[in-house]
């Protein structure tokens, strides 16, 4: 299967990936740290909400919400669709 | 009886992780509690008694690793590796598995017989998850129970694995360290712990090997690994609970749609202030009536004198106001934990959070901003739901410029004062004014003070559920009692002060008093520049006691109230004088219960800072407010 990589902020609704690096100023990769999302979490995209607002995410089966922007830092590999 | 002990039990885990909780339940509550040679931690040794068997059992301090240098992990591993025991019992957090974990798995390197009890497994239910015991059990080769420490749920389950209990089968690192460990352990005759412990302190002299580590620092080598296990054997064990997700996806759906979730935001919103008046407003307006008629009573059975006066004035005045304030905080607080415990209030954060991010804010300080247009108290108290510290410091702040409930009756008069039937302008004018200006600050002070701490927003989302009434009411009520007790003192100090100035010198005319003085003093000189009289200037020092107060002291001076202070403030106020007292009072620093709330919350130098900033915005676009008018109506 072809695999596609790029954000994390810009994935459909649904789209499962595996993070590949998160890039960003210290702080932010701190906190990915201390939340658990790291390179090798399997993520899945659930939410998007309109207008560049945050994006809600799954993962180790919590659901985190995370801003756009930031969100964008997190460089992603692209699994696949899961089942709606 | 030592004889009758068949085990000692040695309790281990995180802090915080119930396990005292259960050593109490398995005691009841009877232990006798040692320090340990050196330090004072304490070591606590009780009996449990269950069914006909006796456990000796030891409850060691909280500790997140055994190769932790602080007082409580250094006794906890001393403890274990010193120390003769049967079994170990690991309590586990459930809702924080991973790092739980990895305690567990330099627990194992102990090789003694050990059993999980995972504790708190109802609150990791609430929030979607569940945990395959059998297959965590299956995987670290130990038996793992479920319990319930405060409900003593499942303890035969837990006695039967603890009496089985054997060494655990070993959890290999990778095969550099295995060899590394196998070395050390052989050459010095350790212990697999204590060969890990030489390692992970550079006491090796293997060089060689250690350069296989990735050349990092063994220590740190082997706490990735850990964490490596850690995360792989909770994502294999950790799963989703798909039926309380279904629900909560449907709603939102709904919820978070952009036609459909933003209106009902609104209507969210309009409810939380409507239970929060009409509950708290009546109850609070009761406890005055209560207070003040307590007043009566309790001053009616004194002489006459100062001490009447001042039990009357300052203490049932003053203290008495902020204790009535008591049922509007804690509805506010009530509804606020509702929102927070059903899951929407991470929602109304999320739809949020894009529009505030332009100011420097996020998400969660939204609901804290509504709450100061009701009263600026409980809406900074309510900044403790935000968690990043430089956000609450921030939210704190900037509440104290959204006019409260207390600023309306005031501004109502003056606006019929100064435009007569437009007075509803002008309120609308001086709530966006003030509503711009606190929005203005926030995103000053996150680009000056607080530069370096840009505003991120990281939320957990929580699958909807029911909230519980008697926990969100006995958790508002603690946010209350606390609230009280650190706000009483300033409270106090103040009014008597207030009261000071406004009794002395004994037996003058109000105008003759300190206060007066010192409000024609300010006319005379700060207040010049906007020519306020020296009635204005009293009447806002007042208000620092309470808003509301500057109506009543003009009421005082100017003899007049309601309708009639309006007819007598249009003839006695010059009107672009009249517009600048609008605008600063508007702006100008809260009154002293928010200003206790603010020292609580975020510190007396922040407190300090806030208030000196506001002020001079306050007086900076008062006299722009002046000219401007001049200009326009003179």
């Amino acid at each position: 299967m072809q695999t596609f990589s790029g954000h994390l902020g810009v994935l459909q609704e649904g789209t499962r990936a595996k993070i590949r690096s998160v890039a960003g100023p210290q702080w932010f990769k701190e906190r990915m740290y201390e939340l658990g999302l790291l390179p090798g979490v399997t993520v899945t995209l659930v939410k998007r909400t309109p207008f560049g607002g945050p994006i809600v995410i799954e993962f180790l089966t919590q659901r985190l919400a995370l801003s756009y922007k930031e969100a964008n830092w997190i460089h992603v590999d692209v699994l696949g669709t899961e089942p709606q | 009886m030592a004889a009758d002990i068949e085990k000692t039990i040695v309790l281990v885990g995180n802090p915080n992780c119930g396990k005292s909780t259960l050593f109490n339940y398995m005691t009841g509550g009877d232990a006798s509690v040692g320090n340990w040679p050196g330090v004072t931690v304490d070591v606590k040794t009780g009996i449990w008694k269950d069914n006909d068997r006796t456990f000796k059992v030891v409850d060691l301090p909280g500790s997140y690793s055994l190769m932790g240098t602080n007082a409580d992990e250094k006794v906890t591993s001393e403890f274990l590796t010193s120390q003769d025991y049967d079994v170990i019992l690991n309590v586990i957090d459930a809702t924080s598995l991973e790092r739980s974990l990895m305690l567990t798995l330099e627990l194992l390197d102990l090789q003694k017989p050990t059993v999980v009890a995972l504790n708190f497994m109802d609150e990791l239910e609430k929030s979607g998850a569940s945990i395959d015991a059998e297959l965590l059990s299956q995987i670290i080769g130990i038996p793992v129970v479920f319990i319930s420490a405060l409900k003593g749920m499942n303890m035969d389950a837990l006695r039967n694995a603890l009496e089985q209990a054997k060494p655990p089968k070993i959890l290999p690192f990778n095969r550099s360290l295995e060899n590394l460990i196998a070395t050390v352990s052989e050459d010095n005759s350790l212990s697999r712990f204590d060969a890990l412990n030489r390692i992970a302190s550079e006491q090796t002299q293997l060089d060689e090997t250690l350069r296989s580590l990735d050349g990092i620092h063994p220590q740190e080598h082997i706490v990735m690994e850990r964490y490596k296990k850690a995360h792989q054997i909770a994502t294999e064990v950790m799963k989703k609970l798909p039926e309380k997700w279904r629900f909560s996806d449907m709603l939102d759906h709904v919820l978070l749609h952009p036609l459909v979730g933003i209106p009902t935001f609104g209507v969210v919103l309009y409810l939380l202030f409507k239970i929060i008046f009409t509950v708290g407003q009546p109850l609070t307006d009761l406890l005055a009536d209560a207070i003040s008629w307590l007043s009566t009573v309790i001053t009616h059975e004194l002489p006459s004198g100062l001490i009447r006066n001042f039990i009357q004035n300052a203490l049932f005045g003053g203290v008495g106001n902020v204790i009535s304030f008591v049922p509007l905080v804690f509805v506010m607080f009530f509804a606020v934990g509702i929102l927070e415990n059903s899951g929407y209030m991470a929602r109304a954060s999320l739809i949020m959070d894009r529009p505030l991010s332009r100011f420097g804010l996020s998400g969660k300080s939204f609901i804290s901003l509504i709450l100061g247009f009701g009263c600026n108290v409980p809406a900074i108290l309510s900044t403790r739901a935000i968690d990043d510290p430089v956000e609450r410091r921030i939210t704190s702040m900037v509440i104290p410029l959204i006019p409260c409930n207390a600023r309306l009756p005031v501004l109502t008069i003056l606006g019929a004062a100064l435009f007569g039937r437009n007075a509803l302008v002008v309120v609308l004018f001086c709530y966006a004014l003030s509503t711009l200006f606190s929005l203005i600050l926030a995103f000053a002070f996150r680009n000056v003070a607080f530069k370096k701490m840009p505003s991120f927003f990281a939320l957990e989302m929580p699958p909807y559920r029911m909230p519980s009434m008697k926990l969100t009411a006995r958790l508002a009520w603690f946010r209350t009692k606390d609230f009280l007790h650190k706000a009483f003192s300033v409270v106090l100090i103040t009014t008597t002060i207030f009261w000071i100035l406004l009794t002395f010198p004994l037996g003058a005319d109000i105008s003759q008093s300190f206060m007066a003085r010192i409000g024609m003093f300010l006319s005379g000189t700060v207040f010049k520049p906007m020519a306020f009289n020296w009635e204005m200037s009293s009447a806002l020092l007042t208000g620092l006691a309470a808003k509301e107060a500057v109506l009543s002291s003009l009421g005082q001076l100017y003899h007049a109230s309601g309708s009639a202070l309006a007819s007598v403030l249009h003839n006695a106020i010059y009107m672009p004088s009249g517009i600048a007292f609008i605008v600063f009072f508007v702006l100008y620093v809260p009154c002293i219960a928010t200003i206790a709330a603010l020292r609580k919350e975020i510190g007396q130098k922040w407190t300090a800072i806030q208030l000196v900033v506001q002020l001079t915005i306050a007086y900076l676009v008062s006299i722009g407010a002046f000219w401007l008018s001049s200009l326009l109506f003179a």
